[in-house]
């Protein structure tokens, strides 16, 4: 009779089986939660890896054009190098060639040149032997003629001043008449003068004093018609005269 | 007829006349020229005359004695000058070897006393009147002066001399050119 009684209260688990059996529910929860749990962490921290994958990713290929573009760069300076340095080759050959040919040349000018200063050397030394032949012949000449010719020269040359005085004389105006004789008495001598074999000291001496008298009475004959032609306000002829610097 | 009355009129006409006959500008005596007076009039045989201020050529003397003047634009040739003689500075300078400073006289007023009657202005008083006649200028270096001859602009600066002077100047110009150039006859 009390064992009927007293099993009033939920019944226990007593088996394995039953435990199992109740404590399952439990179980499936807890592990579903976990495993949810852990996909949410693995979820995340596959993203944040996947971000800065995708950010090394994009900073490597920036990089990788960067030196992409420099070794662009690079390829065409180098090519402009390449093209310069085959320019200055050829103007280097160019100028090998040019040089070779002066060269040439300034040895074909300097053949010319010696060839000509020989020659010339040979022209010098025929002007010299003849300008020494002509020194020798003039001097002798001269020796020979010296003492005669220049009493004639000297006559001569008085001869000449009269000449240029003659339109002097002929040109004055007034007491003319004597000077005009003395003119014709004075070339009349030297003319005769100059034609003696022999010309004396004395003769010149006389023909020089004369001469100069003569020269002077003109100078002064002249000058004096001038300050009469001044004193008459003549001042056409006085300005001709100025202006013509006589 | 009032003797007293007859007087006074006689007095007033006279001194009429006078003052009327006072009013027209004369000639200087012996001299072709006039001196322009404030409300003088312009008399008939002055018409045409021009009128410049009184200025007179400067008188100089070199160093070795020899007298000359210097003429200036507008100058009147004084009666003692008539009958020298003008050179330009450069023939003057190769005649007597003086060298007479340039000058650069401005161009002065010239008044025309024309029509006749023409009273003369305050301003014009002092200046002389004269016929416009100009020194015959000879090769563009020389000229002869004539009294009350009026210097014109070309010949400022210009040398006058008397006659006496300029044929010294002459002779020993000649002789000293002549010498030169028988010198030279001689070099050659």
């Amino acid at each position: 009779m009390s064992d009927a009684g007293g099993s009033a209260g939920p019944r226990l688990p007593q088996t394995f089986g039953e435990k199992l059996s109740f404590a399952a529910p439990v179980l499936l929860a807890t592990l579903a939660v976990s495993v949810l749990i852990a996909f949410v962490l693995v979820w995340v921290v596959s993203g944040q890896i996947r971000t800065e994958l995708k950010s090394t990713k994009d900073e490597l290929t920036a990089k990788n054009d960067a030196l992409a573009k420099d070794l662009s760069e690079e390829k065409k300076k180098t090519v402009d190098l390449q093209k310069k340095a085959d320019d200055l080759a050829k103007a280097n050959t160019d100028l090998a060639a040019k040089n070779e040919t002066l060269t040439g040349d300034l040895n074909k000018a300097a053949i010319k040149l010696d060839t000509q200063g020989k020659a010339l050397d040979k022209v010098s030394s025929t002007l010299s032997d003849f300008i020494k032949g002509q020194e020798e012949l003039d001097s002798r000449q001269n020796t020979d003629l010296a003492k005669h010719d220049s009493k004639i020269q000297y006559i001569e040359k008085r001869l000449e001043v009269l000449k240029t005085l003659e339109s002097d004389v002929n040109s004055l105006k007034d007491a003319t008449g004597e000077l005009k004789k003395d003119y014709v008495v004075l070339k009349k001598d030297l003319g005769d003068v100059s034609k003696k074999a022999e010309i004396t000291d004395k003769d010149l001496t006389d023909l020089t004093e004369r001469s100069r008298i003569f020269q002077l009475r003109v100078l002064a004959a002249r000058a004096k018609e001038a300050a009469d032609a001044a004193r008459n306000n003549d001042i056409k002829s006085l300005v001709q005269k100025l202006n013509s610097g006589e | 007829m009032n003797p007293i009355r007859t007087t006074v009129t006689l007095a007033f006409a006279v001194s009429l006349l006078m003052v009327a006959g006072c009013g027209f500008l004369k000639k200087e005596e012996g001299a072709n020229r006039t001196i322009l007076k404030a409300g003088w009039q312009v008399s008939d045989d002055m018409e045409g005359w021009v009128a410049v201020p009184n200025s007179a050529p400067k008188e100089s003397k070199s160093e070795k004695g020899v007298g000359y003047y210097i003429l200036s634009t507008h100058n009147i040739v004084p009666a003692k000058m008539d009958g020298f003689q003008a050179f330009s500075p450069k023939a003057f300078e190769k005649l007597s070897g003086i060298k007479v400073a340039e000058q650069k006289t401005p161009e002065g007023e010239m008044w025309a006393m024309r029509p006749a009657g023409r009273s003369v202005p305050k301003e014009k008083d002092g200046w002389i009147g004269v016929p416009l006649k100009y020194p015959k200028v000879e090769g563009g270096a020389g000229a002869i002066l004539g009294a009350d001859q009026l210097i014109p602009k070309e010949m400022d600066g210009w040398v006058a001399i008397d006659k006496e002077t300029s044929a010294k100047l002459v002779e020993e110009f000649t002789l000293n050119q002549q010498t030169i150039n028988k010198r030279k006859s001689e070099d050659k």
